[in-house]
């Protein structure tokens, strides 16, 4: 036979402590520091469960997304020799889930084929930035002012390369929305190429959060 | 492979970059190339890097030189030629070029 318990209050046997409350609108609150829930299996949780207050342990990837891909027939390269850096056009804005002083972010691009044509060098940088900036700058770059940004030399040849970009210098809020861009140059004066993308690869950019 | 600034880069010369649209970013004020120059420019290119695949083939099969030298001094000159004949054999040289 259907029975119902109509309580607001479930108190410890003193009656000193409210260990769970029961709202007029049947919302239940759990007023305890260290409780024990012990989910059984088949547990399934509805929909708009948030964790955006909960706290995960250091270490813990909070954010990892695919920013960019491409697989096509148009090659990204410069012969421009004023050895400074160029907006390559791959940029796009994500959201933080955390502050730069919780979390490490890191970078990651993935060339299917980088090439130089000659013994030509070339860099390549990430910038971060409030809204969509197309010049560079060593104040918005990831690796700031360091002196060779992810330097490679591919003697006339091609390479898969992947390159990794850590961020020592670019700080931000949580839920903050960033502009990232990703920016490079030849490192000579001659009229060689240096190839970030070549024509029929394929490529791709991630970012994520690691928690410190 | 011929890439849009290669031929670019034939046509106008300076500092280029081709960006993740196609499109080209002129760094020395150069007047930028209609885009059927561009093209022939590309089918010109390509035609002149393919007439010499027989050279990159020949390259890469011909022993090294370490190889060689020591041809040399085992099989002396004519035994040289007679290898390296073999690659050039194997990869000849089209007749148009």
């Amino acid at each position: 036979m259907p029975s119902t318990l109509q309580v607001s209050n479930i108190k410890d046997l003193t009656g000193s402590n409210t260990g769970l409350s029961i709202a007029s609108d049947g919302q239940v609150t759990i007023a305890q520091n260290n409780p024990t829930i012990q989910l059984g299996s088949n547990t399934t949780f509805g929909s708009g469960v948030s964790l955006s207050n909960a706290t995960f342990p250091d270490g813990m990837v909070i954010n990892e997304k695919v920013l960019y891909t491409r697989k096509d027939a148009l090659t990204i390269a410069t012969s421009n020799s004023n050895n400074s850096f160029v907006s390559t056009g791959i940029d796009g804005t994500f959201v933080t889930k955390a502050s730069s002083t919780d979390a490490d972010m890191l970078f990651i691009i993935y060339s299917g084929m980088m090439h130089t044509q000659g013994t030509i060098a070339g860099e390549t940088a990430i910038c971060l930035t409030t809204s969509s900036n197309t010049s560079y700058s060593t104040s918005n770059d990831l690796q700031g002012g360091t002196q060779y940004k992810n330097y490679i030399v591919v003697d006339a040849n091609y390479s898969p390369t992947t390159m990794v970009f850590y961020n020592h210098f670019i700080s931000y809020s949580a839920g903050d929305t960033l502009h990232w861009r990703v920016f490079f140059k030849k490192n000579t004066t001659d009229g060689n190429n240096f190839y970030l993308y070549h024509t029929g690869s394929t490529m791709y950019i991630i970012v994520k959060e690691i928690l410190k | 492979m011929i890439d849009k600034i290669d031929a670019v880069k034939e046509l106008v010369g300076g500092g280029l970059t081709q960006i993740a649209d196609g499109s080209i970013v002129y760094h020395d004020g150069q007047t930028p190339p209609t885009e059927e120059e561009i093209q022939a420019k590309i089918v010109e290119l390509q035609a002149a890097y393919d007439s010499k695949q027989y050279q990159r083939d020949r390259a890469s099969a011909y022993p090294s030189t370490a190889d060689q030298l020591d041809m040399l001094y085992h099989q002396g000159i004519d035994g040289w030629k007679a290898e390296i004949k073999k690659v050039k054999d194997a990869h000849p040289k089209p007749e148009s070029t």
